[in-house]
């Protein structure tokens, strides 16, 4: 095990599990203190990509997720400009991803929060993003991959900290064309300066320990070494400690904040988000960290993300707490055999 | 270990490995150390006996090598110098 990695890994979990009680404490949803595929939603929701007047926020955290990583790697000389892998592919593998994210209810980081609350539905979402990780490892030592990544033009590499630097003076603007819930989860909000620093540390310290729920998994199974997997475990215990200390923790499946307990779909949702996550090298927080440091596939698949979180809505896929439409179990179902298509069609002969 | 090989893909570093090791050159795939990227990707430490020798196996099974390093050191902090 590299113990330096371990250390940044298990540093950044403690960090993320206080702040995501911090930021639930201050106003965030319920077991939703940090999560980067419900708050890309709400970010999404508030350009009016979708209409669910219940999720329209553009959330501090995501902005300082992107801008952390952006002004971490640009000051240590780091920001290096590429992509051209695949990036069409890459696109289409995030919108599933999302898809899989808004049927469980939640990217990893917020089943991992889920967990450290007592909703033992995360237990099924979390065998599940295993089984599909390990799925994936399937393919890549079958061959998989989506080609090489190439210097880009350095303007590449700016365009999405621009962006979310726009989203960032929208927040703070307000202007009309900017929707924001009256009422509903996106309404539940920690104080935008205080959700801004706590995404701008993640976002620094994710970038500076390579956070990635479903890495961390991966490099257990191809390499048992579990020190990037053991930042999942930090924000456990932490997030665990502060829900016990705030007498947040209620253990079993019934009446679970913003969760279902369809079973079959919570694993099967959350396989869908583990197995694209580990073909595209990264999870949805992932993504936004490597997009902010320059990565332009990266960049990519946050787009496909953001397009993911407005079909899930317009299309009837997103579950709720009553449970999973037809359409989000069609979206899954077809999000595999995509997937496995996509999978499949980029092997690379072995010699 | 006294090489270090770096990739474009994971299945890249997944086949030098298992190449490596059928041919009784001790191999080992590790993360990317943090010194030479910021990727979640991996390379391949190994023992081979020269650069030549890894470009050549690789050569032969179709295995692209993004570059070669000999590692200088030990413990938590080797030096990584690139091959020519």
């Amino acid at each position: 095990m590299n113990k330096k990695v371990m250390w940044w890994s298990l540093g950044t979990g403690a960090v993320v599990g206080i702040l995501a009680i911090v930021l639930t404490a201050m106003g965030n949803p319920a077991n939703m203190g940090l999560c980067a595929a419900c708050f890309l939603r709400d970010l999404t929701g508030a350009l009016g990509l979708h209409s669910a007047e219940k999720v329209q926020y553009l959330r501090p955290e995501i902005i300082g997720f992107v801008l952390g990583a952006f002004l971490l790697s640009f000051f240590t000389k780091e920001f290096k400009v590429k992509g051209g892998s695949s990036p069409l592919i890459r696109f289409i593998i995030s919108v599933f991803m999302m898809f899989g994210t808004l049927v469980f209810l939640g990217c990893p980081l917020r089943m991992v929060l889920r967990l450290a609350a007592g909703d033992l539905n995360a237990v099924v979402g979390l065998v599940g993003f295993v089984a599909g990780i390990y799925l994936a490892t399937i393919f890549l030592k079958k061959g998989f991959t989506l080609g090489k990544k190439e210097e880009q033009a350095p303007s590449n590499g700016f365009v999405m900290p621009a962006i979310f630097t726009t989203l960032l003076v929208f927040l703070v603007l307000r202007p009309a064309f900017i929707k924001f819930s009256a009422e509903g989860p996106g309404a539940a909000v920690a104080p935008m300066w205080i959700a801004l620093a706590a995404g701008l540390i993640v976002g620094v310290l994710a970038y500076k320990a390579r956070f990635c729920t479903s890495g961390g998994i991966r490099d257990f199974i191809l390499t048992k070494d579990p020190s990037r997997m053991l930042a999942m475990v930090a924000i456990f215990v932490f997030a665990l400690i502060g829900n016990l200390i705030f007498n947040n923790f209620n253990l079993g499946f019934e009446g679970q904040p913003i969760a279902h307990t369809d079973h079959l779909w919570n694993f099967l949702s959350m396989g869908l988000v583990g197995y694209t996550a580990a073909l595209i090298s990264g999870c949805p927080i992932r993504q936004l960290i490597l997009a902010g440091s320059g990565d332009t596939d990266s960049g990519v698949a946050v787009i496909g993300l953001i397009v993911g979180a407005a079909l899930a809505h317009n299309f009837g896929i997103a579950a709720s707490p009553d449970g999973v439409p037809l359409n989000g179990q069609i979206a899954v179902v077809v999000g595999f055999i995509v997937t496995t298509i996509i999978a499949v069609t980029n092997l690379k002969k072995q010699g | 270990m006294n090489f270090l090989s770096t990739f474009y893909s994971v299945s890249d570093a997944l086949l030098l490995e298992k190449v490596l090791g059928e041919k009784a050159i001790p191999a080992k795939m590790i993360q990317v150390p943090r010194a030479l990227g910021t990727s979640c990707g991996y390379a391949v430490e190994s023992r081979a006996s020269s650069s030549e020798e890894l470009m050549q196996i690789a050569a032969a099974h179709k295995i692209d090598i993004d570059k070669n390093y000999r590692i200088i050191g030990s413990g938590t902090e080797p030096e990584f110098i690139p091959c020519s």
